[in-house]
């Protein structure tokens, strides 16, 4: 298997380069799912590697407030769970020795024992009790506590060194969870002492994992330093010390890296690709990938009839968005589920999408889609996306195009990003408006878990209350199918009924882009950093 | 007097002005536990836990009189993003700010008075020079000469540091140089036409005209009745431009990714992080303020009739 990953890399670096001699006046060849790197060739022994945030500074190092690019980038190198997200997107056993699941609703976790926090004292089940508990008490405000916390029904310890989740509705996803924050273990004693400064550059957190927080200059950087006595000896991580800037400025972000004045970053801003791509000092990765640009629907005005946003999505060239946009770096979405975005049956879900509508532009087949719409199409649709983020108004302007082709009005609608966050949280912000953009992506790579939250009624992103009884049978089926063969055929069905009701419409899979000078390399290029270890395999390029 | 009345004013500003960022900050929309959790959907139990501990459930009015009567006593909250004192968040910040205003308060005053003066005095292609540049520095936007400045002395030449804002006096000045000259550019050249007019105005005026024709030395003259009369409006438009510069100094921060008072302000007005932009506010304020006494001060040292209350 790794082999093959490296072969792919050394691919997809011809690739590259071919790109960048070839010129880019004809937009970027379209980009294909096999083309993507799941790692980069493994380096040896370093000193000091800079890095960047490009989603800027972490706000708390605490893993339950830790659910976003910077945060999770940051804390996936400092806190553990008891499974871990591998680069080939399997999840393996980590603070637990093993997982045993009789069924889909009982989880029982064998602790790993010999395991010491940066301070030397061991964990012990206590720690992994109160970690997990902590998900379930208000008063730590965990960001994690949605739905998959919310179906816990109980933790128990069952044996000195075994803990069972016992789960309200069979969850056959829930194990992957316990490889992001939901499973993260955290010293008990630690967090009681520091109280409210927990995760904070005062407080601090105290982990098990391959590196541990060095200084924290706000604003600024905040370093990484290796856990000489890391408990996998295996895993120890290559580099003595990451420095991880929080530039957010493409601008600033190309030069910094082009001048080698930082070593590398992921998700480098769609305005630096053109500078990096030919950059002398070092190269630009497309990594596979868990995200997905989408337009998702209020559930108000034209935009909520499903036969218009059928039309929409047939009359979006959305292969031209992922070559001029995106620069090549995307593909064209033809599902809600991004592409190769699964860990298990992956001849059954590659034939799920096969059977989908493809991405091309087909005006007729939207202008007799249209025909199905009960609503008043003379209405213009506003779709909103955040000021600031140039790029959205390009894509919108795509669709617009489309739009105008089958006789309908799309209007861009920017607002500034305060006003454009309470859009996810506010359903009186979303009154009045028919849409609005989104760069989503999967929290683990079951398509279960992702289109659980979009169409499950009352799921976590299921923004125009969409309810459909036959969908939510078919959610509770795959739920309960402890058996991936099964599962990945029930999600097939639930898929192509997404593909029907499109409560939102999928524009562009966006692969991950990793840019790392010559003098470094290790790290995975797929989209684990939220939750794998990724600095402890950077290295030094030989 | 003068001064203790000046400082009374600005103790009011600052309690109006607070009220109405305070008023703004609660009127836009979304909620700030929903900002916290960036959208995601978490139990109706978190989000009551959180409104709890931020007392964000109190009415605005005990909201506001409990914020100010904290601010009294010298606590201006916490942070409800970074869960830290607003005080140390912006203990780290504040130097990075004050000193790339000053800076730039620096290159205003030296380049933009030293080149009016060099403009006014003379004729002919140097002052085509100024003028033209002067020109082109008015219409460069910020973020441009920013750039810019980037692009050639840090990226090509090398000589300057691509982002941060070092450790360090002699390493922050370092990395603060480019900054402050994109900062300062724009006002720069506007101190310079300004400075330039009003040169060429007090060269021509009687009173200088007399003096030459009695067989004062020129630079006597120069120094004593053209500079510092012309100094009176240069003075005006330099402390109003210097005060300026805190609000737009975060275009600058952004585009050089230092740790600043603006970048800081931007991020907490998204998150409705209420105690941050509260103080930040209170800052820029207060700053504005005291630059403008500054200004008005030296006013009086400048002009004397100032000082006896004459009028000018």
């Amino acid at each position: 298997m790794k082999k093959r990953t490296i072969a792919i890399f050394g691919v997809l670096a011809l690739a590259l380069s071919g790109c960048a001699a070839g010129g880019s006046d004809q937009g970027a060849p379209s980009l294909s799912a096999d083309d993507l790197a799941v790692t980069t060739p493994a380096g040896g022994e370093l000193d000091l590697a800079t890095w960047n945030l490009p989603f800027g500074e972490p706000a708390s190092l605490d893993p339950i407030k830790a659910y976003n690019y910077a945060e999770n980038t940051v804390v996936a190198n400092l806190c553990e769970g008891l499974m871990q997200l591998q680069p080939d997107y399997t999840v393996q056993p980590n603070l637990a020795e093993s997982v045993d699941s009789p069924d889909a609703s009982t989880w029982i976790y064998t602790i790993r024992q010999n395991v010491k926090f940066w301070d030397g004292e061991p964990m012990t089940t206590d720690d992994v009790m109160f970690s997990l508990g902590r998900q379930l008490d208000p008063n730590e405000g965990s960001y994690w506590a949605g739905d998959v916390v919310g179906n816990i029904a109980s933790i128990d310890k069952t044996g000195d060194w075994e803990i069972t989740v016992s789960l309200t509705r069979p969850d056959a996803t829930f194990n992957s969870y316990m490889a992001t924050p939901i499973g993260n273990v955290v010293e008990q004693a630690h967090r009681v002492a520091a109280g409210e400064s927990y995760g904070t550059p005062s407080g601090g957190v105290m982990c098990t994992g391959p590196y541990s927080v060095g200084a924290w200059n706000q604003g600024q950087s905040i370093s990484l330093e290796r856990n000489d006595n890391y408990w996998n000896a295996k895993k120890v991580a290559k580099t003595k010390q990451v420095d991880i800037s929080f530039i957010v400025d493409a601008a600033a972000i190309s030069n910094a890296l082009s001048t080698g004045a930082i070593d590398g970053s992921y998700d480098v801003p769609l305005g630096s690709i053109a500078n990096l791509e030919s950059a002398t000092d070092g190269s630009l990765i497309l990594g596979r990938s868990l995200q997905i640009i989408a337009i998702i629907g209020t559930g108000n005005g034209t935009f909520a009839d499903p036969a218009v946003r059928k039309a929409l999505m047939l009359a979006t060239d959305r292969e031209a968005i992922a070559a001029t946009v995106f620069e090549g770096t995307a593909e064209a979405s033809a599902s809600l589920v991004p592409n190769n975005a699964w860990s298990y049956a992956d001849d059954i879900y590659k034939k799920g999408r096969a059977s989908l509508t493809p991405t091309t532009v087909d005006i007729a087949a939207a202008k007799e889609a249209l025909k199905a719409a009960t609503v008043d199409l003379t209405q213009p649709i506003s779709i909103v996306y955040p000021s600031e983020r140039s790029y959205y108004a390009d894509i919108i302007s795509e669709i617009s195009n489309g739009a105008t082709a089958i006789g309908l009005t799309v209007v861009p609608e920017g607002v500034p990003s305060a006003q454009f966050g309470a859009f996810f949280s506010d359903p009186e912000a979303r009154a009045g408006h028919d849409a609005f953009v989104t760069a989503n992506y999967m929290d683990t790579p079951d398509p279960l878990a992702f289109l659980r939250t979009i169409l499950g009624t009352g799921g976590g992103q299921n923004y125009n209350e969409y309810s459909n009884a036959q969908v939510d049978g078919l959610l509770a089926d795959a739920g309960a199918a402890s058996d991936d063969k099964d599962r990945a055929a029930i999600v097939n069905d639930i898929q192509k009924l997404a593909m029907a009701e499109l409560p939102w419409i999928p524009i562009v899979d966006p692969s991950v882009r990793l840019f790392l000078n010559d003098r470094i390399t290790g790290v995975p290029a797929s989209f684990v950093y939220l939750y794998y270890p990724w600095a402890a395999d950077l290295g030094a390029a030989e | 007097m003068f001064v203790i009345r000046r400082l009374l004013a600005l103790a009011g500003v600052l309690v109006v002005s607070s009220f109405l960022v305070f008023a703004a900050m609660y009127a836009a929309p979304g909620s700030p536990e929903n900002f916290l959790v960036q959208g995601r959907t978490v139990s109706p139990e978190v989000l009551a836990a959180i409104r709890e501990q931020y007392s964000l459930d109190d009415p605005f009015l005990v909201r506001f009189w409990n914020w100010i009567t904290n601010v009294v006593h010298g606590d201006f909250g916490q942070s409800l993003s970074n869960r830290q004192d607003v005080g140390e968040l912006l203990a780290n910040r504040l130097p990075t700010t004050f000193m790339l205003v000053s800076l730039a308060a620096v290159v205003i005053i030296v380049l933009g008075i030293g080149l009016g003066i060099i403009a006014g005095t003379r004729d002919g292609a140097i002052d085509k020079i100024i003028v033209l540049g002067s020109n082109l520095g008015f219409a460069v936007p910020t973020f441009f000469a920013a750039l810019i400045l980037m692009s050639v002395f840090s990226v090509a030449l090398g000589w300057f540091p691509v982002f941060g804002s070092g450790d360090g006096f002699l390493d922050r000045l370092w990395h603060l140089t480019l900054p402050a000259f994109a900062l300062a550019l724009p006002s720069a050249a506007v101190v310079a036409r300004i400075t330039r007019t009003a040169i060429r105005e007090e060269r021509d005026s009687e009173h200088s005209a007399m003096a030459r024709a009695r067989g004062v030395p020129g630079g006597l003259v120069l120094r004593r009745h053209v500079i510092r009369n012309s100094m009176l409006p240069v003075s005006t438009i330099v402390g109003v431009h210097i005060a300026g510069l805190i609000a737009g100094s975060f275009v600058v921060e952004y585009a050089f990714t230092l740790d600043g008072l603006g970048t800081l302000l931007v991020t907490a007005v998204q998150r409705k992080d209420f105690a941050v932009v509260q103080a930040i506010a209170i800052i820029l304020v207060a700053a504005f303020g005291i630059i403008n006494l500054v200004v008005d001060l030296l006013y009086a040292s400048i002009d004397p009739r100032v000082r006896l209350g004459l009028g000018a």
